[in-house]
């Protein structure tokens, strides 16, 4: 047993793989607005489970076990009760219920108490990041004790006994999520996960489950500003405010063009199989030595005398790299030659096809995912493709093909719902290429093939040169990661019609993150962007105020500019 | 007019406010030396040598501020001279909390995605591939004839 701290959701998940153990092993936090040793626990065995975060110094005093306090620079986490309200009747006894809101909005306290006990409690997790400085009452806890258990049960004489932790990072003022049906739904798919630790779907949905269960803790969702632009004294030009309306127009995919060539009877476009294909040949290039009954011996005759170039008649044969609808089955018709061979006909020239959708999650949830994050998407057939994070972290991204039957061109149609912004399932891009082998049929036609002119142009592949890799975070201090020129790479050529077909079919995101190197102590040390107007008595911890307007402070002008150059540099507020 | 000096231990970096201020470890009647500045004092007193080796903070009743001592100094008259620079973040704590400006960075609260140029990341990148739903393994062999 021991404490596990983590700082990010993706070591939290590392550590559940490595235990791999079952979902009983996680512990629960025991919570309590007056009472120790108190968890919500259902008796039928139903899961429940709660989810906090705490950081800082927490210090421990179990010689006042109702009233220990778990003082964090920026005061008091509590997990106690909805509205925090005390506990009555049930809860009493059975704990506190699941809260959900805001860690600084708390008023009840955290108590985190060392006991062994039997395991009573069934499926209950509790994330919890206890801080890197931690105090121990040694008088009540026992001496040598290096770790610390939280653990907790209905019943208020028993506690969980060698329970093990999973922390994650916390920060006062971030929401908690602490919602039975959220917790349970991340239990039942980590158990499913751990039932089949192969399967990586398991595996992305039970990751998925624990990072949506922790919110993202932004000082808020909205611009401040937004109401002050948008008010009469807005910042237009003229004085007044802009529109902000940022509503987005949802542009899809265009219908097909209403003339297919295949309908006008005088073409006739069939899709065969190779099979169908060999039998034509027989049927283009008769041969009367080859019949075996008088009828088709003469048929083959007539065939010869008077329709001898039928191949003259095929405009062309070509490999397209999908599926056609299955159409009307009707003989292959060649200049005025009914075939015996029986084709797809086809009467609309254009086919659809759905490549698939891709949801990524925001990886960091944070400014990297946007400025320093990039992205290719390869395209089947046609190469890779630069796209911008906005349309598809934590959004969603969907490639849409339309095949030309007639010539083998395509058109990509890449659609993005983003997370950020209002665009909803719209066209953000469309590329056109050829990916399509013609079959020669004739010496010309395989002349005109080997000279290009039959090929056509492919698609222009995209050179995507990998940036300037190593560190380059839009002007960051790390000036030695900045030196770095990492060499372009070209992903892929322009592709020819035919050699496109062979292009792989696997449409994929090429994602590139930043590795970043932030140290335990950074916000502490450096705190986080924030660029929010309040009083500079409401902020905790290290605050930077870098422009204030310091009246009212009976000082004399050198010691203004010194508050001034402080607060620019950085204070701690207690 | 008498002046008297409060002496103290501080234990809290200087850019901490309000700072944990314990009890005195000593109090004394101050000499100005000279024409000396209100932010940046120079003050004598008579005290003993145990008490110069532990003092790092001071508070000035008549001019209402706290000070850093950035020097101490003892003659063989036992009389300590101590040069001060005013703490503005303690003396002033109550009128700068009462300031309203824009927080550029803070510990806890913070927007995600503003940039943050004070991150270090590593010389190399993590890249990943995500796959799309499905792949396009169809074909068609396509003859189109005239007639």
């Amino acid at each position: 047993m021991g404490i596990l701290y983590t700082k990010s959701i993706g070591d939290l998940w590392k550590i559940i793989k490595e235990r791999k153990t079952d979902a009983s092993d996680y512990f629960t936090l025991n919570v309590s607005g007056t009472k120790p040793r108190r968890a919500t626990y259902s008796p039928i065995g139903q899961p429940l489970a709660r989810i906090v975060y705490a950081r800082d110094k927490h210090k421990l005093n179990a010689a006042a076990e109702d009233t220990t306090d778990i003082n964090f620079d920026a005061g008091q986490i509590a997990c106690a009760y909805i509205d925090n309200a005390s506990p009555t009747g049930n809860d009493a006894q059975y704990g506190c219920p699941n809260y959900t809101g805001s860690a600084a909005s708390l008023s009840s306290f955290t108590y985190l108490h060392w006991v062994n006990c039997l395991p009573l409690c069934e499926n209950q997790v509790a994330i919890i990041d206890p801080p890197e400085e931690l105090t121990w009452d040694t008088n009540t806890f026992p001496s040598n004790l290096d770790s610390l258990t939280v653990h907790g049960s209905s019943d208020p004489d028993y506690f969980w006994a060698d329970a093990k932790y999973l922390v994650v990072p916390i920060t006062a003022g971030m929401p908690i999520f602490a919602s039975q049906a959220d917790c349970t739904d991340f239990l039942n798919k980590v158990s499913a996960y751990f039932a089949d630790p192969d399967n990586k779907e398991k595996e992305k949905a039970a990751k998925d489950a624990l990072d949506s269960a922790i919110n993202n803790p932004n000082a808020k969702e909205q611009d401040e500003f937004g109401k002050e632009w948008a008010g009469e004294d807005g910042y237009g030009y003229d004085g007044t405010a802009g529109s902000y309306d940022d509503h987005s127009d949802k542009i899809d995919v265009p219908t097909d063009p209403a003339f297919s060539l295949s309908k006008c009877g005088l073409i006739h476009v069939y899709s065969i199989d190779e099979e169908d294909l060999d039998n034509l040949g027989d049927e283009l290039f008769p041969d009367p030595s080859s019949a075996s009954t008088a009828e088709g011996w003469l048929e083959q005759l007539v065939d010869l005398l008077f329709r001898g170039n039928l191949v003259q008649y095929v405009l062309d044969v070509h490999i397209v790299p999908c599926a056609v609808p299955i159409g009307v089955g009707s003989n292959i018709k060649i200049g005025t030659k009914r075939t015996s061979v029986l084709g797809n006909e086809i009467d609309h020239d254009y086919v659809t096809v759905e490549a698939g959708t891709i949801s990524i999650p925001e990886y960091f949830k944070n400014f990297a995912d946007f400025c320093s994050t990039n992205c290719r998407i390869f395209c089947p057939f046609y190469g890779y493709v630069d796209v911008l994070p906005e349309f598809w972290n934590g959004g969603t991204l969907k490639l849409v093909y339309k095949f030309n039957l007639i010539d083998g061109s395509f058109m990509i149609y890449i659609k993005s719902t983003s997370g950020h912004s209002q665009l909803e399932d719209t066209v953000i891009a469309q590329y056109a290429g050829m990916a399509c082998v013609h079959t020669p049929i004739t010496g010309v036609s395989y002349a005109n093939l080997v000279s290009g002119l039959v090929s056509g142009v492919g698609g222009i592949a995209i050179n995507a040169a990998a940036k300037n890799a190593g560190g380059a975070i839009t002007g960051a201090i790390n000036t030695v990661n900045n030196i770095r020129n990492a060499a372009e790479m070209q992903q892929s050529n322009p592709y020819g019609a035919s050699s496109s077909i062979l292009s792989g079919r696997q449409p994929y995101l090429l994602i590139e993150y930043p590795a970043y190197n932030v140290s335990a102590g950074y916000t502490k040390e450096e705190g986080l962007p924030l660029n929010m107007y309040a009083a500079i008595g409401d902020m905790k911890g290290f605050t930077v105020v870098e422009n204030p307007i310091l009246d009212g402070i009976p000082c004399t002008d050198a010691e203004r500019d010194r508050i001034r150059n402080l607060l620019a540099s950085g204070v701690i507020i207690k | 007019m008498a002046i008297n000096i409060s002496l103290y231990q501080v234990t809290d970096d200087e850019k901490v406010f309000p700072k944990t201020i314990g009890a005195a470890v000593a109090a004394h009647a101050i000499t100005l030396k000279g024409g000396c500045s209100i932010d940046n004092p120079v003050v004598s007193f008579s005290c003993g040598s145990a008490i110069m080796a532990t003092i790092n903070y001071a508070y000035i009743d008549a001019f209402g501020r706290y000070y850093f001592i950035r020097d101490r100094k003892m003659t063989v008259n036992g009389v300590c001279e101590l040069t001060l620079e005013s703490d503005v973040l303690q003396s002033f704590e109550t009128e700068i909390k009462a300031v309203n400006a824009t927080i550029a960075r803070n510990q806890y609260k913070k927007d995600g995605y503003l940039v943050d140029n004070n991150y270090k990341a590593k010389s190399y990148k993590n890249i990943l591939t995500r796959e799309f739903g499905q792949s396009m393994d169809d074909y068609s062999i396509i003859i189109m004839t005239v007639g």
